[in-house]
């Protein structure tokens, strides 16, 4: 059997098993009808920081002094809203001299490595609607994410872990699992959620004692399913749900391998923050950890979604009222993992091949109906991208002097989906997908890569 | 570019098009590519462009409707989709259309797709093989394998009515009904648990879940249905099911409460109640209608025509009614039984009266000696009387104590024996001990000074007796009084039947020696016959301008006053009875002076109360032994609304007539003239003409124990008692499942202004979709207007209703419905695959009497769904999708189907229908959030009847794509993920039943004829095989499974010869047969 055979033979779910031992390296690279690269990556791998529940930009990284001038003062005639000054200090850092907020005192120490986006819009300011947006580039469910759409054009580096994996606190951001999911995509293509506390991912652990014993099994089941499936026809569900069992096995062992954090180091420990007492930072710290690790067995698209601290259910970042408490409790839970995240990878040599991406589905308004929070905002908000190919200590875009709308080189979720697609050698509009007559593609028709934060 | 006026008016360079001039318009010269490019990707082809150039200089004319610019709330633009969009209009029932290949398929609806399919160039798949097919109509039907002998006995059946003969007994069966049920179960985001903070349990959620069951197994009319979960409750005629004592119509409305709701205060935020409505707007919507009302809370709708106004105006209709339980049970239920208490308790009444008036002579001695051995015993010194310490918040170290600890602290602080009669501490001006002891106090052995005494006792009596009376008069206004009834207040449950009882009432003691629970004055009582009896005592929308309401209330195992504020259920203000045999007043403050939302308070038992079992901590009295009991009461007399802080003082009236009496001279006198006032109650109880003031001397006298409370005074009496008890221990326990009632008129809400509860508009008049109306979509009525909701939505003239249910059940036998998407028959959901067909299915369903058992055999019936489930290449490519249905859809089963079908093949499956839920399986029980843990196995039943919780379901279910019970999901995901290959290789559920399934196969083949060939390898692989997939292993299958079980047998160092004897091989292949693609696939 040639290597073109045994891929062809594989890309239906057949011959797993057989494949796996005949070419141990690359079997399930191998099984995605690859795409790309359509040029050469900076990208190896990316590691997204999503903040859940809509990050105010005007009191992270977009500082308005205008609104400590109209603070207070009526932003519609009859009162009802009031424009709200930021209650935290902005202070320059780094040798770009990047304007950040004192709410991320940690990320404020690697500001030259971030190309920050100021001027980023969305369509939607409804939390479920921004976060499918921000992962799936549609504000309905039942479309690819960007995770899935990477894994679809590159192949997976390992053959032993799904290349998207989300490691979440206990909660999935509003929307759903419908964010993280592979649509049309090949189902083996979706995130598998891995849980911050307790067993990571239930029933790993393998009922059958003895290896022998669940491999003799398997071979025989895989041959029943193959027999089923060439009696179908074709079936992307059962052909999925075979591979699925191939990864599953794998899993088995790799899994609580990667995962376990007790082989780091004490510094790398400290350097993440994994000492502290507060249970929700040491939880997102860990993930932070486990996903440097995940980057290094070969899975490409690892996200960090937030514990849910003060969520309730639009994210823990929703802060409607008690923004200062809010932004800065969810902030001592993750800008130490985050941030150590950026030096640890650095540090290894890994940040060149590693993109990280801290974002959110959308901001937060400049004013406030209630004094204490700030409300949903769709027309401007900030993102930041560091590592593989982004041009560290970079400002791209403005929104207006009171934060209001983004102004200057608007930027849209398409055009960062179009930028980190870039990154990783894929064309935004060759990646596509035939389904039901017609190309499938994670930008639709729209998206431009944003070259102004390239290096 | 979407209107003729943007298009002239222009951007930054000017007017896209000058009419009539081609050369002056910007259009031609940038799809020219001339300076801007567009298309940017590559030019329009020439002829396009030419077409362009044609449209301009003949003056780009615009469809005269669409001139002006789409907006969601223009009235023009919404009457124009209510015209347009297909969903909208009325169901046509179109002709049968012609097809070429007539001989296929004489069936309409095959004609329908075959005319499709032929369009497409495309043609229909071959049969599928009958074992296949018996066991994919099984699953779609029932949710349950076929038994093996089921497929064989089909698949020998060459009758030609042999499958006409499975579809019927499959619908006919109660299994039928559990499957179906659970489907419209997603569709009303079906949960037994509140979510929000602490989770609080949907109380006697199952019985809805129940309802269903019977609904879909007696095959009740749709439009019914539709009724029955709208307006239930206010239908002319009520579905009364005899054989179980219940009103089905009432369960339906449970649909209203299954959402998400917190239990936080309504005015602090007011989002708790308008989610609670919104969530019954967004299911309502989706359910019936398919439309995404709720989108209109903030805002008209962008894409359907709702404006906001509608939306606020089914508010209106839903907040106009309250959120309360409801009594399944009907008056009927147990009537022979309960006939039975009813003559048997007067009888007790009349022995335990004769008993009491023959011993009551005895008072007067008793009194005596009670007297004398008092004044001859040593005096207790003063300090050894202590308060008992003042009920405080468990402190920390409180909580930290061991359970041990806590029990020796209660057994401790358990009261004392009672104390003799005059050696009680203090006594007040009510009890009729107050005289004597001030006699005895300020009188001693001088007959004159008792007579002094005396007089000036009855004066003071009096004179406090009139202050009472002035002060209730002056500072309490009477709002209701129980003694003649219910009067304005709403009252449920079997145990207000009995109405009022006037003094005297009493009930029996439901066990122990005593006789009666104790005798009471005038009022109404849930446990006049039984204390199993519910009770839920409604008042009436509250007077604003009082600050508080008091009841004069008993009650004892959590028999508990609620007060509900703007129909938040989940309400703080409550408390349970501290009083349990005698009238106290609980007084409410209303909160009146800060708002005008309409609240009322109720006195409940405890199978009324939302709030129990409350979270831990709430409510220390509720213990678990006591929730698990099934008893509860309540007793109510009167009720005040009043500003001051007091509550009424209790009547004096009683104590006037001792003072009747002439002054007594001596202890030998007085204590006579107790013993006639105790003749005089006793008698007066007797005879049926006893008064509260009766009743206050024979409560005296119980407690006191001068008259024996027991049931061993005769005989007879224990008998009648033992009697009482026998039946009442067989009464049904209630039937109660939270709803709604219009117990009030309607009232208009206020439109809330970007649905910002604090942001009010004009009141919005109670209505409905404007666009189902095709009117404005007010409904004219006092009342709420749900009943007229009912009507609108279960016509057979609205456009949504049949069209959404036929896709619904369409979807359920396909696996995709002809609309797709399911729960949005708007703009933004799919347009209908084949839109003639749906509207043939809809018209069918309301013709044949909105029959849904019906309408699912007249599509099962169809060549097109006893197709072969194999895909044909050609077909595969012009339609991936199978839009078309060229082959039967193969897919996954549902995660109920797969947890049912483990179970039925390893022969644990427990058919029993019906009952309160078993919790799921947890590692890790949470139970502060009613998160708590059930068997593995579930007890073996059916998925349905595993108890859904929110924030953490059933995990094995859920892996499975078992919906999250928060909105409407008429369409369930299907995922594909590696937990589900490693949940049916390492959930322990899923090993235990391999293992259960083995130790049967073996059990049987061993009580079975081994001898005759069953017990070889073969035969036994095959069996299972079949047991599980419902075919015989073929082709290369037997040598396979053979191989794999002589290698697991190696593996487990079993001989040959031991291999049928080892459970562990079995095991290892019933498990593999569980992890077979083919055991969770149907085709």
């Amino acid at each position: 059997m040639s290597r073109r055979q045994m891929l062809t033979y594989a890309s239906n779910g057949f011959g797993l098993l057989a494949a796996s031992t005949l070419m141990a390296d690359d079997a399930y690279a191998g099984l995605a009808e690859q795409h790309g690269p359509h040029f050469a990556p900076k990208a190896k791998n990316i590691i997204f920081c999503y903040m859940p529940g809509a990050v105010s930009h005007v009191d992270t990284f977009d500082p308005k002094p205008k609104l400590d001038e109209l603070h207070g003062q009526n932003q519609t005639p009859d009162g009802t809203r009031k424009w709200k000054k930021s209650p935290w200090k902005f202070r320059q850092h780094g040798q770009s001299g990047i304007p950040i907020s004192d709410v991320f005192p940690h990320i404020a120490t690697v500001a030259d490595e971030l190309a920050v986006v100021r001027s980023m819009k969305t369509g939607f300011p409804l939390h479920p609607r921004g976060n499918m947006m921000m992962h799936t580039g549609r504000g309905v469910g039942g479309h690819p994410s960007l995770g899935s759409w990477i894994n679809y054009g590159l192949g997976s580096e390992s053959k032993n872990l799904p290349g998207y994996v989300l490691l979440h606190g206990g909660t999935i951001p509003p929307g759903g699992l419908e964010s993280f999911s592979n649509g049309c995509l090949p189902a083996s293509h979706q995130a598998m959620p891995v849980k911050a506390e307790g067993n990571p991912i239930d029933n790993i652990v393998p009922a059958d004692k003895d290896p022998r014993l669940q491999r003799a099994k398997l071979d025989a089941i895989l041959q029943q399913d193959q027999s089923l499936a060439s009696s179908l026809g074709s079936h992307d569900g059962i052909e999925s749900a075979i591979r699925n069992y191939e990864l599953a096995y794998r899993m088995q062992s790799l899994v609580p391998d990667v995962l376990n954090l007790d082989r780091e180091s004490e510094a790398t420990k400290r350097l993440y923050g994994l000492h502290t007492k507060n249970k929700n930072k040491r939880l997102y710290s860990q993930q932070c950890l486990r996903a440097r690790r995940l980057i290094e067995a070969g899975v490409r698209f690892v996200e960090i979604t937030c514990p849910d601290i003060f969520g309730g259910n639009n994210g823990t970042w929703d802060q409607h009222t008690e923004l200062k408490e809010g932004h800065e409790g969810n902030s001592l839970v993750t800008d130490q993992g985050v941030t150590a995240l950026i030096k640890d990878l650095r540090s290894r040599g890994m940040l060149d091949e590693t993109l990280v991406v801290w974002g959110t589905e959308f901001g937060r308004t400049p004013h406030t109906g209630n004094v204490h929070g700030r409300d949903h905002h769709e027309t401007a908000f900030s993102m930041w991208l560091a590592g593989a190919g982004i041009k560290g200590g970079t400002i791209h875009g403005a929104t207006d002097d009171v934060g209001m709308h983004s102004v200057e080189n608007i930027t849209s979720v398409h055009d960062i989906h179009a930028t980190i697609l870039h990154l990783f050698g894929l064309d935004h509009e060759r990646l596509s997908y035939r389904f039901g007559g017609r190309d499938v593609s994670l930008t639709d028709v729209h998206g431009k890569v944003v070259q102004e934060i390239l290096a | 570019m979407d209107s003729r006026e943007a298009i002239l008016q222009g951007g930054s360079r000017g007017p896209a098009l000058v009419p009539g001039d081609p050369v002056a318009s910007l259009l031609l010269k940038v799809v020219r590519h001339q300076g801007i490019k567009m298309p940017p990707t590559g030019k329009l082809a020439d002829n396009e462009i030419a077409s362009l150039e044609k449209w301009i200089s003949t003056g780009a004319a615009w469809p005269l409707d669409s001139e002006k610019p789409l907006a969601a709330g223009d009235p023009d633009y919404y009457e124009r989709l209510r015209k347009t969009h297909w969903s909208f209009q009325p169901v046509r029932n179109p002709p049968i259309p012609d097809v070429k290949n007539a001989g296929w398929s004489s069936h309409p609806i095959d004609r329908f797709l075959l005319a499709k399919l032929e369009e497409a160039g495309l043609s229909p798949s071959a049969p599928a093989d009958r074992h296949n097919l018996v066991r994919r109509l099984s699953f779609i039907l029932t949710g349950l394998p076929p038994a093996p002998a089921e497929v064989e006995q089909f698949a020998a059946d060459e009758s030609p009515r042999a499958y006409e003969r499975l579809v019927d007994r499959l619908l006919g069966s109660p299994q039928y009904g559990e499957h179906w049920a659970r489907h419209w179960m997603d569709v009303m985001r079906f949960a037994e648990t509140f979510g929000n903070d602490w989770n609080y349990e949907l109380n006697g959620a199952w019985h809805y879940r129940d309802y269903l069951i019977r609904a879909f197994n007696s095959d009740v009319p749709y439009d019914q249905l539709v009724r029955e979960h709208i307006a239930g409750d206010l239908l002319d005629q009520p579905r009364i099911n005899t054989s179980d004592g219940i009103n089905e119509s009432l369960a339906g409305l449970a649909f209203y409460r299954l959402g998400e709701q917190g239990h936080d205060d309504c005015l602090l935020f007011r989002e708790v109640r308008t989610d609670v409505v919104d969530n019954q707007i967004d299911t309502l919507g989706k359910a019936f209608q398919g439309l995404t009302v709720a989108c209109a809370r903030c805002h008209d709708h962008k894409l359907d025509p709702i404006p906001t106004k509608d939306y606020y105006a089914l508010y209106s209709v839903l907040s106009s009614s309250r959120l309360v339980t409801r009594t399944l049970d009907t008056s009927a239920v147990d009537s022979a039984l309960k006939q039975q208490l009813r003559e048997l308790k007067p009888q007790i009444k009349d022995e335990l009266a004769a008993q009491w008036l023959g011993q009551s002579g005895a008072v007067r001695q008793r009194l005596l000696d009670a007297f004398k051995t008092w004044k001859t015993q040593p005096r207790p010194e003063p300090e050894d009387l202590k308060e008992p310490a003042a009920e405080s918040e468990e402190t920390e170290a409180e909580s930290e104590k061991t359970a041990e600890e806590k029990a020796a602290e209660e057994e401790a602080k358990k009261p004392e024996e009672p104390k003799l009669l005059f050696e009680q501490d203090k006594v007040a001006m009510d009890d009729p001990l107050f005289p004597w002891l001030e006699l005895d106090r300020r009188g001693g052995d001088d007959s004159a000074a008792i007579q002094q005494v005396w007089g000036q006792l009855s004066a003071r009596y009096r004179t406090e007796a009139d202050a009472r009376a002035r002060f209730n008069l002056e500072y309490f206004q009477s709002y209701a009084d129980f003694r003649g009834g219910f009067g304005e207040w709403h009252a449920e449950g079997q145990g207000l039947l009995e109405g009022a009882s006037p003094s005297g009432a009493f009930s029996i003691a439901p066990d122990g020696p005593a006789a009666v629970s104790g005798v009471f004055p005038a009022g109404i009582y849930t446990h006049a016959l039984s204390e199993k009896l519910n009770g839920a005592l409604r008042s009436p929308y509250l007077p604003q301008d009082k600050f508080f309401i008091s009841l004069q209330v008993m009650g004892g195992k959590l028999g508990a006053w609620r007060a509900t504020l703007d129909n938040c259920m989940l309400s703080e203000d409550y408390d349970i009875m501290r009083s349990p045999s005698s009238m106290s007043w609980v007084r409410i403050p209303t909160k009146f002076e800060k708002h005008d939302y309409a609240s009322y308070v109720e006195v409940v038992t405890k199978h009324d109360n939302p709030r129990l079992p409350d979270r831990p901590m709430r409510l220390k009295e509720a213990t678990p032994e006591l929730l698990a009991q099934p008893r509860s009461y309540f007793g109510i007399a009167r009720a005040v609304v009043h500003d001051c802080e007091a509550v009424p003082e209790d009547e004096l009236t009683h104590m006037g007539r001792l003072f009747e009496h002439s002054a007594p001279k001596n202890f030998e006198e007085l204590a006579a003239a107790y013993s006639q006032m105790a003749r005089q109650a006793i008698e007066a109880w007797a005879q049926g003409t006893a008064t509260d003031d009766d009743v206050r001397w024979i409560d005296w006298l119980l407690s006191n124990e001068l008259i024996p409370n027991s049931n061993g005074l005769s005989g007879e009496l224990a008998s009648l008692v033992d009697d009482y008890r026998q039946i009442e221990s067989r009464l049904t326990e209630p039937r109660v499942v939270y709803g709604m009632a219009d117990l009030d008129d309607g009232f208009d809400s206020p439109l809330l202004k970007r649905g910002d509860p604090k942001n009010l508009g004009d009141l919005a008049p109670r209505g409905f979709l404007g666009l189902i109306t095709k009117s404005d979509g007010a409904i004219h009525t006092e009342k709420s207007g749900r009943r007229e909701l009912a009507e609108f939505i279960a016509s057979a003239e609205n456009p949504l209703t049949a069209r959404v249910m036929a896709n619904r059940i369409w979807h359920y036998l396909f696996g995709r419905g002809i609309v797709s998407t399911t729960d949005n028959f708007g703009r933004v959901g799919e347009k209908p695959s084949h839109p003639e067909l749906l509207d043939y299915l809809a018209t069918r369903l309301t013709e044949d009497g909105w029959s849904i058992r019906r309408l699912i055999k007249h599509i099962v019936m169809t060549e097109a769904f006893r197709q072969s489930g194999k895909t044909v290449e050609e077909a595969t490519q012009i339609d991936p999708e199978n839009r078309l249905i060229h082959h039967h859809p193969t897919r996954r089963l549902d995660a109920e189907s797969i947890r049912d079908s483990v179970l039925a093949t390893s022969g644990q499956l427990d058919r029993t229908l019906y009952g309160p839920s078993t919790q799921p399986y947890r590692e890790n029980p949470q139970e502060y959030r009613k998160l708590f843990s059930g068997p593995l196995d579930g007890n073996g039943r059916r998925s349905i009847y595993i108890k859904v919780t929110r924030h953490e379901g059933d995990k094995f279910l859920g892996l499975f794509d078992f919906p999250e019970p928060g909105l409407t999901r008429g369409r369930r995901d299907v995922t594909n993920v590696p937990g589900q290959s490693l949940a049916l290789l390492n959930d322990p559920f899923v090993y235990e039943q391999a293992g259960l399934w083995a130790d049967r196969v073996m059990e049987e083949d061993r009580t079975e004829d081994r001898a005759e060939g069953s017990g070889d390898l073969e035969a036994r692989i095959a069996e299972m095989f079949h047991a599980a997939l419902g075919r015989q292993p073929g082709s290369a299958e037997p040598a396979r499974l053979v191989g794999l079980v002589r290698e697991v047998a190696s593996l487990h160092n079993v001989s040959r010869e031991e291999i049928l004897d080892s459970h562990l091989v079995w095991k290892d292949l019933a498990h593999s047969i569980f992890n077979m693609k083919e055991f969770i696939y149907i085709r």
